[in-house]
């Protein structure tokens, strides 16, 4: 890494925390209390930037997937391969706070709901992903095929977010990804932006952290090359 | 807050993920720096094998 490299990774890892230390004040502190759910609705303000995030990391490993598939550049493998693990965190972390409201005003914990069974199939196909990866040697074979596999999974996404319109389902539908004006109330929307954004600055450092170990590995390998 | 429970499990839950991330990245690549000064240390210490004199047309 060279110094410019280490500037940065220090700047948007100090970015990431003052932004989710604002963004965690907001949401306990300063957005309203819901008028029906009362304060468990503050939940919105991780599990919304997760499922946000989610949808982002696999997007981010579609485009490199596409680009090795048809360039063959191997940092567009790292790039797909790194943001595939942050997604698999963050779609995870969508599922689990998820379930943990749902057992607050649902009263389950888990339902085999449209938008929560496809997340399921998205969480498990990414991670099978990440697995893949794993235990295939071989640099080119390896990018091949999580490349496939990358934009494969991809194509779960819009399905993942339009199962509310789709299919008759528990979850709610779009509030702020939709057609015409969002419908939640603008004080908890500006708190649920900062939050989507500090989570954004969050994905940045943790992505630059993963493409680091990835280039320290390619190193190891080199030198592991070298000596034969 | 009535619902503190719920609350703190969601923001705990995230909180500790995510930590938990970090410190496993930064754990991955601290032992993959340990294995590239191993390599290099064991390649400077491997004794080099003499070579006979070579001349440009490849007589000895």
């Amino acid at each position: 890494m060279t110094k410019v490299q280490a500037v940065l990774a220090g700047v948007s890892g100090r970015v990431a925390g003052v932004a989710l230390a604002a963004a965690l004040f907001a949401a306990l502190v300063l957005a309203p209390v819901d008028a029906r759910q009362g304060d468990v609705y503050r939940l919105l303000f991780v599990h919304v930037p997760s499922a946000w995030l989610a949808y982002l990391a696999f997007f981010v490993t579609f485009v490199g997937s596409v680009a090795y598939l048809l360039r063959g550049n191997p940092a567009a493998d790292r790039v797909a391969a790194s943001s595939a693990e942050v997604g698999v965190l963050f779609t995870g972390l969508a599922i689990a706070t998820g379930a943990i409201w749902g057992r607050a005003t649902w009263g389950v914990w888990w339902d085999w709901d449209p938008r929560l069974t496809t997340t399921a199939v998205l969480f498990l196909v990414f991670l099978a992903y990440v697995l893949l990866r794993a235990g295939i040697a071989g640099e080119a074979r390896r990018a091949r095929v999580s490349a496939a596999l990358g934009v494969v999974g991809f194509a779960n996404v819009p399905i993942v977010h339009f199962s509310v319109l789709l299919w008759r389902s528990l979850h709610q539908p779009p509030t702020v990804i939709r057609p015409g004006d969002p419908t939640i109330d603008h004080g908890m929307l500006a708190v649920l932006a900062l939050s989507v954004l500090a989570f954004t600055a969050l994905y940045v450092y943790l992505v630059r952290e993963r493409l680091t170990l990835e280039a320290t590995a390619a190193r190891s390998h080199e030198h592991l090359a070298a000596i034969g | 807050m009535t619902d503190l429970p719920f609350v703190l499990a969601g923001y705990l839950t995230v909180a500790g993920a995510i930590t938990a991330y970090v410190v496993t990245l930064r754990r991955r690549r601290a032992a993959l720096r340990r294995q590239q000064s191993d390599i290099a240390r064991a390649i400077a210490a491997t004794p080099r094998t003499p070579r006979e004199p070579v001349t440009a047309d490849g007589g000895r």
